[in-house]
């Protein structure tokens, strides 16, 4: 996987943390917005170190931007690629 | 007037870190990545009135060691660098303590180039980390 053939979802900062201590991200900045609901799993962080997220929610204050605020789930995602063929979920 | 949040809700009330705590910046340690992460901060966040443009860091406080933040809370990024609280404050950067602990926010005199380099140019050389839970 190089680097310059990945595509996030949304990026963040997983350093960064907002109003649920959880990094976050805004929707504008998303590749899909129709795809950043609540509940969804992302792609987030950037193109060197990309990491699974869960939408943890989805906020807005008065005239401020759509704000979407992440769970960081564990591991490489390289890893549940691999968990996923090892069950057949996944080909190739 | 500006519409973001405050962030004066997420403050901490706590000491002043002390001049030789351990400041952790993860990667991406560039320049880009800099201004892209104050930029969100300054498009979110509001502090005394004013958007906020600052950029996160990890603090070695009571009960976070390096190793601590590198594993727990860094296992993501490949890359870090690090300086020190005190390295900061006399460069005359604020330390706000947001979030949970060993959250905080550095305050950028802006979202720019120069200023990204500026902040970058008090840490010390790139580091591996040695806890990050990736593959590649």
């Amino acid at each position: 996987m190089s680097a310059n053939t990945i595509e996030i979802d949304i990026p963040c900062d997983p350093q960064q943390r907002g109003e649920f201590a959880m990094p976050f991200a805004l929707l504008s900045e998303a590749r899909d917005p129709s795809r950043i609901k609540v509940g969804a799993i992302v792609i987030t962080a950037d193109e060197e170190d990309p990491v699974f997220a869960r939408v943890h929610a989805i906020t807005s204050h008065a005239d401020g931007p759509v704000v979407v605020h992440l769970e960081l789930l564990p591991g490489d995602p390289l890893d549940y690629a691999d968990a996923l063929r090892r069950a057949h979920l996944l080909s190739a | 007037m500006s519409h973001g949040q405050p962030i004066e809700s997420l403050i901490r009330v706590e000491t002043l870190p002390h001049e030789a705590v351990v400041v952790i910046r993860g990667g991406p340690i560039t320049v880009a990545k800099i201004v892209e992460h104050s930029l969100r901060q300054q498009a979110v966040f509001t502090y005394r009135g004013e958007p906020m443009v600052a950029i996160s860091v990890d603090l070695t406080i009571e009960g976070w060691s390096i190793e601590r933040i590198l594993r727990e809370r860094m296992w993501s990024r490949s890359n870090y660098a690090t300086t020190t609280a005190g390295e900061l404050r006399s460069a005359g950067y604020e330390l706000v303590a947001t979030s949970a602990a060993p959250h905080y926010s550095v305050v950028l005199p802006a979202a720019s180039p120069g200023a990204a380099a500026d902040f970058l140019g008090h840490f010390g050389p790139m580091l591996v980390n040695e806890f990050r839970q990736r593959r590649r």
